[in-house]
């Protein structure tokens, strides 16, 4: 499958052996993985609450979907994502990476798409750029995980 | 709308939670309390023939028997449930000193159907969990109903 005729511009996030692939507008920024909050009866994948900005922000792991969980170190990063659509405007959530994320940009029409890593939660497809594969998040997948239907308003 | 003028900060289990001070809510000391292990509830308040049970929770906000507390943080006044949390201390917060932001927990809610937290409290850069009134009432309330001693 070929995308459509398009530059974009994208960050290669490093999560243990494999990389995601996720376009730059989607980011709000990257820093580091400090004083993270745990959050009780949290998902094992929740790692805790960041403080980005004064706003609580989730920072998930997830590595442990597709294989072993990130630890972070000095070299990880938080990937602070824009918060998914149709999600409250303040919901912003990030992303933990083993190592610094790489900027690319994606001349569209010169990859292709492969739905091999479909089977893996939370990947829609998957491409291979610089010899790597990388997998395309499915981010009504993610809204799926992050956000249960069945809460009540408080 | 009432404005909400304190927190409370609650310590327990070497964890510090905020929780929003309503009228919902009545503090009682150790010694008003009746020491008395009932299913998960560590501790009974006892009037007028109705016990209320109290709970302790760990870092996990796991039910346990033992800790250094040294209050009991009653929810559900108006509602005439009411159901405690046993803290080792308390410290009022006025709300204006505090930078309140909203927050979603992710995952699956409990299964109360209210999260635990619905904000933070915002400081240069760690942060506070707050509680919110209803999840965390919601949440001691099924620690009863699942042993059968809620009020």
């Amino acid at each position: 499958m070929a995308l459509a005729n398009n530059r974009v511009h994208a960050l290669l996030l490093p999560v243990n052996d494999r990389f995601l692939l996720v376009p730059s507008a989607l980011v709000a920024e990257i820093g580091m993985v400090h004083d993270l909050t745990p959050v009780p009866l949290s998902p094992p994948w929740m790692l805790g609450v960041l403080n980005w900005r004064f706003r609580p922000v989730p920072v998930c792991d997830l590595a442990r979907f597709w294989g072993p969980p990130v630890t972070p170190n000095q070299k990880s990063r938080a990937i602070v994502f824009y918060p998914l659509p149709g999600r409250k405007p303040t919901e912003f959530f990030a992303l933990v990476t083993s190592a610094e994320p790489q900027p690319r940009t994606i001349d569209t029409p010169a990859v292709l798409l492969t739905d091999e890593d479909a089977v893996h939660p939370y990947l829609a497809v998957s491409l291979d750029i610089d010899s790597r594969r990388a997998g395309i998040l499915d981010l009504e997948a993610l809204k799926g995980l992050f956000y249960d239907d069945a809460a009540q308003p408080a | 709308m009432t404005i909400l003028r304190h927190y409370l900060e609650l310590q327990f289990a070497g964890r510090t939670f905020l929780l929003p001070n309503t009228s919902d809510l009545l503090i009682e000391p150790r010694e008003n309390m009746h020491i008395e292990r009932k299913g998960q509830a560590a501790a009974l308040r006892v009037v007028q023939g109705v016990a209320s049970p109290a709970y302790i929770l760990d870092a996990d906000l796991r039910p346990i028997m033992e800790s250094q507390w040294t209050r009991a943080v009653f929810l559900g006044v108006n509602s005439g449930r009411l159901v405690g949390l046993l803290i080792d201390d308390l410290r009022l917060l006025p709300a204006d000193t505090l930078r309140i932001e909203p927050f979603t927990p992710l995952g699956p809610v409990p299964k109360t159907g209210y999260h635990l937290f619905d904000a933070a409290a915002m400081a240069t850069s760690t942060l506070t969990l707050v509680f919110s009134s209803v999840g965390l009432a919601a949440y001691l309330q099924a620690q009863g109903d699942r042993d059968g001693v809620s009020e």
